[in-house]
């Protein structure tokens, strides 16, 4: 079963799927070959629990990533943490820029059944 | 030792050359966001066409597309259509309801007109 996630940190988002079966190196492995950061200085963390990935050969299953929880539509949220520069056993906090907000609703959305009855040319 | 690494960057994906595995989409607000390759071309004809313009040398391209007209919450939207789209096409499962914030979706209807998705 394929698992669809979605890797965050400050402003930058990754949506990678991979097998349940796979481990969390192997998923590692594929942040760091497009971070560019070292697989042994990338922690990864559940939104869901807050548990770090740390053990590398644990399955996605393992940490409670499976493909029914994880949708393509609906992929499962982790956190993308580097280790502190210089500091072995040190890592980042976990910092997720905001997305943009949305402009807020004209009043049309609130009267979308009135319209309908109300316009029949569309209809025809 | 190279062909190791290059095949290596081949099975874990990156975002190099003309056949990584995957493309950077950055929003109007500096939000980046990477989505499979084969997920984004097949989903949007517009960021094939984007990628396969101008410019020769596509060795040296870095793989990214500039989304100035889109925002953040609504690129994230359309990030998850088309993992959605590719893995329900031709499915002979029942295909679940695409959930949207009805906030969003006046903005995502024409980001995605301009996508033609």
């Amino acid at each position: 079963m394929d698992v669809f996630m979605m890797v965050r940190r400050q402003k930058l988002t990754l949506f990678i799927d991979a097998k349940e079966s796979s481990t969390v190196v192997e998923l590692k492995k594929i942040i760091e070959g497009i971070t560019k950061v070292p697989s042994n200085n990338i922690r990864l963390i559940v939104d869901s629990t807050k548990q770090p990935m740390d053990d590398d050969n644990q399955t996605l299953a393992d940490c409670g990533l499976s493909g029914a929880i994880a949708k393509a539509y609906s992929p499962t949220l982790l956190y993308l943490c580097y280790r502190k520069a210089g500091n072995e056993n040190e890592w980042e906090p976990i910092d997720v820029a905001e997305l943009s907000t949305p402009p807020p609703l004209p009043e049309v959305f609130n009267k979308a059944d009135e319209d309908k009855k109300d316009n029949p040319q569309i209809a025809s | 030792m190279d062909t190791d690494g290059a095949t290596l960057m081949n099975i874990y994906g990156g975002l190099e050359g003309p056949e990584s595995m995957y493309l950077k989409l950055i929003s109007s607000d500096g939000h980046e966001f990477v989505v499979r390759r084969d997920f984004a071309l097949t989903s949007s004809p517009t960021i094939k066409n984007m990628l396969s313009g101008p410019g020769q040398y596509s060795e040296l391209q870095p793989n990214e597309v500039y989304l100035k007209d889109i925002p953040s919450h609504v690129l994230i939207h359309l990030c998850r259509y088309f993992s959605y789209k590719i893995k329900y096409t031709n499915s002979s499962v029942d295909i679940p309801e695409f959930p949207m914030d009805v906030q969003v979706v006046v903005e995502v209807l024409v980001a995605s007109d301009f996508l033609d998705c």
